[in-house]
């Protein structure tokens, strides 16, 4: 009985069902949305640094560690047979480490200067950029920030200053041969990009690299020697970690998105419920208990949730889609790392089915208690009262 | 005498709190109405006709006396069984009509139907049957707003005899109306009484429905001054 006169409720107030529909819904789609784009700039920065760096993992050199530049003088081999055949196989990609100085227009400038195989497609780098250029000493590749901070564009010269392997001083003129625009500011900020065979020529390391980057779905290869492998898992724990210590915060903002939508919905369910005082007056003088009023009133809010679910998914589900598929411009560029992670100018949000089960079970729970609470209140009034339309809560 | 009586009421006080104070709106009234009646409640503002009607059809509850309707003493009942008899035995006819703007004519009045768990063929019968004797068959699509004032009265007092009432309580059912279309309504009602013998009581305070009552019992200040009955009503016979 109930539920018929809901939906009848529901149906016949046309405009004012539409417009509490339309703000549940509304709401569905924005909590929908920022956390999902929370969740997309934590998954991009994973994504992004898995394709520009990491790749399907990497094997380093035993005496690596890329948080601290003392180790780059001796974390340097050959590597093991069965990783240089991976490398012959164009499965894996070697990259030679090592500390210099730039000095470009006069002033110096400590970076890491890295050798990598030009034709290499492992990780995502324009490193392609890097082949050819015989007319050049030392073809550089840099990335755009690292540009800015140098003051560095195509074509300029600057010298490049390291230690090679025999623990000598040298110095050369190095060509900026393209500037890449990358999103991971970790190949971007104090880094320099040469040809690999450039990089063991100068440094005296013929055949010699820091780690090897092998391509993704490669299982660990068992002849490796004393070279190390760190899998996808290990080489992004910085980074889970941080977003781990990050989610205090997106629990925050996805309360406060909660808090708002509430808002939203309850002024607009008390408004509704309370505007309908007369008929709540009516409905009790024509017999209906107290407890059936809460209950009506309830379960239209619930069929508004549904409704609005509905409606999230035929309206808002395309924009949703579109989001998912183009990302969204963000009309900042953080791409010199000021925000301690990977952002990129689009971010595409990452809808997770926990995410979208969540919203739409707390919206609706909101959706019920608002409709509940202040129905109950009407209910417990004097009927003349209520008929009247004098509701007074 | 006694099994035929509709509504007996003793020594009803009813006081509203008034700042800190309280407001008498109904003093020592004794009052007895039998099946069939056609009675009217009548006296000028502020005598406490609402407030009477109100209690007797269980939205108010008395200060202190006894009120029995239908066999039911009202000070002992709960909110639920209150709601009970005014579903089952009681129609209710507000001065501002009081429909539901988002139904249709025929959905209001088949709202008390649907409130007593009466299924949906029987409701159809019953629907028609009433809205065919306020003469609105031509209107069952439309919608409140769409309606006179007229045509609106008259679904609501489709809406509070749809499911045979014993008691029928109204509450100044004209005083929206011109002339004609009171007579209408009250002539409706007349028939409603003789053909169901339906009890009707009417709050009013309108020269032209007095006309038609049976009886009158005259509130002044809160209490029963007078109480006539009517052999030979001015109007419908």
């Amino acid at each position: 009985m109930l539920f018929k006169i809901a939906i009848k409720n529901l149906l016949g107030a046309k405009l004012r069902t539409w417009l509490n529909v339309f703000v549940t819904a509304l709401s569905f789609f924005m909590i929908i949305l920022f956390s999902a784009m929370y969740d997309g700039m934590r998954e991009h920065a994973k994504q992004v640094t898995i394709d520009t760096e990491i790749a399907g993992g990497a094997y380093w050199h035993p005496e690596y560690d890329p948080l601290d530049p003392m180790t780059f003088e001796d974390a340097h081999a050959i590597p093991p047979s069965a990783v240089k055949a991976l490398v012959n196989q164009g499965k894996a990609s070697p990259v030679l480490v090592s500390q210099a100085s730039i000095y470009p227009n006069g002033r110096i400038m400590p970076v890491i200067m890295k050798g990598i195989t030009p034709k290499q497609n492992i990780v995502n780098m324009p490193t392609q950029m890097l082949a050819g250029h015989k007319e050049v000493n030392i073809p550089v590749l840099i990335g755009r920030s690292m540009s800015n901070d140098a003051k560095l564009e195509v074509g300029d010269t600057f010298t490049i200053r390291w230690l090679d392997a025999n623990r000598t001083y040298d110095a050369d003129e190095g060509t900026v041969v393209h500037i890449m625009d990358t999103e991971n500011f970790k190949l971007d900020m104090g880094h320099i990009w040469i040809p690999l065979e450039k990089a063991q020529t100068m440094l005296a390391m013929e055949e010699e690299a820091t780690y090897v980057t092998y391509a993704e779905e490669l299982s660990i290869v068992e002849n490796k020697g004393d070279w190390i492998p760190r899998d996808v898992k290990y080489l992004i724990r910085d980074m889970e970690a941080l977003i781990e210590a990050d989610e205090p915060n997106a629990a925050i903002m996805y309360i406060i998105l909660l808090c708002f939508a509430g808002m939203g919905i309850f002024n607009a369910q008390v408004l509704s419920i309370f505007r309908r005082g007369k008929e709540i007056g009516t409905l009790m003088a024509l017999g209906m208990t107290r407890s059936r009023v809460v209950g009506l009133f309830t379960l239209e809010g619930g069929l508004n949730a549904l409704l609005a679910g509905i409606m999230t998914v035929i309206f808002f589900g395309p924009l949703l889609w579109y989001f998912g598929v183009n990302g969204i411009w963000l009309g900042v560029d953080y791409s010199d790392g000021s925000m301690g992670l990977i952002v990129e100018k689009y971010l595409i949000p990452v809808y997770s089915v926990g995410l979208v089960m969540t919203t739409t079970i707390v919206v609706s729970i909101i959706v019920l208690i608002v409709s509940y609470l202040p129905s109950r209140r009407i209910a417990r009034m004097n009927p003349t009262d209520a008929l009247r339309g004098k509701v007074t809560v | 005498m006694e099994n035929n009586a509709v509504i007996t009421i003793n020594n009803l006080v009813k006081r509203f709190p008034v700042g800190g104070d309280f407001f008498t709106a109904l003093k020592d009234v004794d009052l007895k109405l039998n099946k069939g009646e056609f009675t009217g409640l009548v006296g000028p503002s502020g005598s406490g006709k609402t407030t009477l009607l109100n209690i007797i059809g269980g939205l108010d509850s008395p200060s202190e006396g006894q009120v029995s309707v239908l066999g039911q003493a009202l000070n002992d009942t709960s909110h639920g069984e209150r709601a009970r008899l005014r579903r089952e035995h009681m129609g209710f006819i507000f001065q501002s009509y009081n429909l539901l703007p988002v139904y249709t004519v025929f959905e209001n009045v088949e709202l008390p139907l649907i409130l007593n768990k009466v299924d949906s063929q029987e409701r159809r019968k019953k629907v028609t049957q009433a809205l065919e004797w306020v003469g609105l068959s031509n209107k069952t699509d439309s919608r409140p707003a769409m309606l006179s004032g007229g045509e609106c009265q008259r679904t609501a007092i489709a809406r509070a005899i749809v499911h045979q009432p014993a008691l029928v309580l109204a509450d100044e059912p004209t005083a929206n109306l011109d002339a004609e279309n009171s007579h209408h309504i009250m002539n409706i009602m007349l028939q409603l009484n003789h053909e169901l013998s339906t009890s009707f009581i009417f709050a009013t305070h309108d020269e032209k429905i007095m006309a038609y009552l049976r009886r009158i019992i005259h509130l002044d200040d809160g209490q029963i001054t007078d109480d006539e009955n009517i052999s030979n009503p001015k109007a419908g016979t």
